[in-house]
């Protein structure tokens, strides 16, 4: 035995379920916030699968190219509601760690399968909320696997596990929801909670009331004379205490990071990981021309973007670029990283050199490709639905002047809901295909 | 019979959920094996880590802590939970591994002091509030320190009992 605070413990009680004594953990605490997660993990999993279906779309997906800051909308939430997982992941996963100690381990096979997909979930979703928030912070190295696709398939496993546990938990999670009163006795279920009933040796109050704010909290008197002791249940937190607390964890960090795509909350948000106006011409970069290795061929005078279609192929310099007609457009650069910013786009349609191309705008589609030698996003196709449309520019120009060496000098390609890796800069090369083939 | 038929469609809801989960995690485990590039072992070693850090460090020290915080005002406890929150999400952007030299619009701040920031604009409100609550009358209190079993029984608080 030791003397903790004043109180006698005995060292195996540490690591047995019930020596988490905290009377504030209850089903009902842990259904709330599981339901709440849930919810937010659902968000996450379809805004992450709608841009992993616009960045490798199969035969089946259609998205539109308008409206034109729906990209930058679902991935602004596919980040923001990821941050407010940070304290509803932590506090739902405070709320059933003493089930962690178990004891025995295992009962029978069911319920190893049950702690098994449960090691998954809490894994899984540790994966993707830790290793989202090192890549928003550009912490590449800190994550031993390729991001995008580790998140991707991780994303399908958590959601799988989750849907799992949803079915597991539902008849304990119903119970727990549908008195508005807790019954005041532990409750005879298939799953017996421990974490529920504190150990009657480690408190002085009866082990039956399950929740603090409706049991006598000695502690919180100011009085010296207060029980000091290892139950957090003494002057805690309510359960509606700690639900608002979780809320206000989520509210503050959104307004500190929400900024980065929310341009009114920009000044606001001092951890953004961007601001929207910081950046060559005003607009943030994700990957620079000396991180692509394109500086060399940008500013060689003898560049050509070439067109190739089912009727001709030209060679257009930069001059020619700038003797067809000039269009402005306003768009958002919208990165899967959550940030986004809106810039002032001058240049040439795309429409307009597929018809010189040869081919109709609505049934064309177009590969576009980058000045850089190799890497995931050196081309990028257009589907015709963004093709036809007027605002999808190769642009020349930003906030009205040549495009910065960072943003694509000589020419990029900016289109209206599209991811920002998808808006190819320093283009070399547009082939246009026509639906029947070539 | 109402009863029997919704206790049937909550098993076969529950079997449904189960079974589909159980199809999408093998599904991922395909995606991930076949996935080129994509460093399996990584993600295994990952996945692995996260969990251990968490529940074998992370969330024992903060038990820990909590378990010495018995004389604390619950506002006070909940103050220490945002801040620990964000002090979360905001390491990683204060510690800057991400930047790099020839990309300075990304992480363009001084996060080290926004955190410090959003530290003390949490800690003004809290102790703020905790004082205008110290000038309230005792039995209007909701968020104030806990009254006796005394004070209770004089003034139970509508909302307080569930």
């Amino acid at each position: 035995m030791v003397r903790v605070l004043g109180k006698d413990v005995r060292l195996p009680d540490l690591v047995r379920p019930e020596s988490f004594d905290s009377t504030l953990r209850s089903k009902r605490l842990t259904s709330q916030l599981g339901i709440a997660l849930g919810v937010a993990f659902g968000v996450c999993f379809i805004t992450g699968l709608i841009s992993h279906l616009i960045q490798h779309p199969p035969g089946w997906f259609w998205w539109p190219s308008r409206p034109a800051g729906l990209y930058r909308f679902t991935q602004g939430l596919h980040v923001a509601t990821g941050l407010t997982c940070v304290p509803l992941l932590g506090a739902k996963l405070w709320s059933v760690y003493p089930r962690l100690f178990e004891w025995p381990p295992v009962r029978s096979v069911a319920h190893a399968i049950e702690r098994a997909s449960i090691a998954v979930l809490v894994g899984a979703a540790l994966f993707q909320v830790v290793g989202g928030v090192l890549n928003i912070s550009r912490w590449y190295a800190a994550l031993p696997y390729f991001f995008t696709t580790g998140h991707y398939w991780v994303a399908w496993l958590a959601i799988g596990a989750l849907l799992t546990h949803i079915g597991v938990k539902l008849p304990v999670v119903r119970e727990a929801l549908a008195h508005r009163e807790p019954p005041t006795a532990p409750e005879p279920s298939a799953t017996p909670e421990p974490s529920t009933v504190p150990e009657p040796s480690a408190t002085p109050e009866p082990s039956t009331v399950p929740e603090p704010s409706a049991a006598p909290e000695p502690s919180t008197v100011p009085e010296p004379s207060a029980v000091p002791g290892l139950s957090a249940g003494q002057g805690g937190l309510s359960r509606r205490g700690l639900l608002a607390t979780v809320a206000a964890a989520a509210g503050v960090i959104t307004v500190a990071t929400v900024g980065q795509t929310l341009r009114p909350l920009a000044r606001v948000s001092v951890l953004a990981p961007r601001r929207p106006a910081i950046g060559p011409q005003g607009l943030p970069v994700n990957k620079t021309a000396g991180g692509a290795g394109v500086v060399q061929r940008a500013l060689d005078p003898s560049y050509r973007l070439v067109v190739a279609g089912p009727g001709r192929e030209m060679s257009l310099s930069l001059a020619d670029l700038n003797a067809l007609k000039q269009h402005t457009v306003v768009l958002p650069i919208a990165c899967v990283e959550g940030w986004s910013a809106t810039g002032t786009w001058g240049g040439v349609r795309l429409r307009d050199l597929v018809e010189l191309a040869g081919a109709a705008p609505g049934t064309a589609s177009a590969e576009v490709e980058s000045l850089e030698q190799g890497g995931r996003y050196r081309r990028s196709t257009v589907a015709p639905s963004h093709v036809d449309d007027d605002w999808t520019l190769v642009a020349l120009e930003l906030n009205g002047a040549p495009l910065h060496l960072d943003h694509g000098y000589p020419a990029r390609l900016v289109a209206p809901n599209r991811p920002g890796v998808l808006q190819t800069k320093w283009l070399s090369r547009i082939t246009v295909r026509t639906a029947g083939g070539q | 019979m109402g009863l029997l038929r919704r206790w049937r469609s909550t098993v076969t809801l529950r079997g449904g959920l189960m079974t589909a989960g159980g199809l999408l995690m093998a599904y991922a485990l395909f995606g991930a094996l076949t996935e080129p590039g994509l460093k399996l072992g990584g993600v295994a070693l990952f996945l692995g880590g996260v969990l251990a850090v968490h529940d074998g460090i992370f969330l024992p020290l903060v038990i820990a802590s909590g378990a010495l915080l018995t004389r604390a005002h619950r506002l006070v406890r909940a103050a220490l939970i945002v801040s620990l929150a964000v002090t979360v999400v905001a390491l990683p952007f204060v510690l800057g591994y991400g930047r790099s030299p020839d990309n300075p619009s990304a992480l363009p701040l001084a996060y080290g002091r926004g955190l410090l920031t959003v530290l003390i604009v949490i800690w003004t409100v809290t102790l703020t509030a905790i004082a205008l609550l110290r000038r309230l009358p005792h039995g209007s209190r909701k968020w104030g320190p806990g009254r006796s079993s005394e004070d209770r029984k004089k003034t139970d608080h509508p909302s307080e009992a569930h």
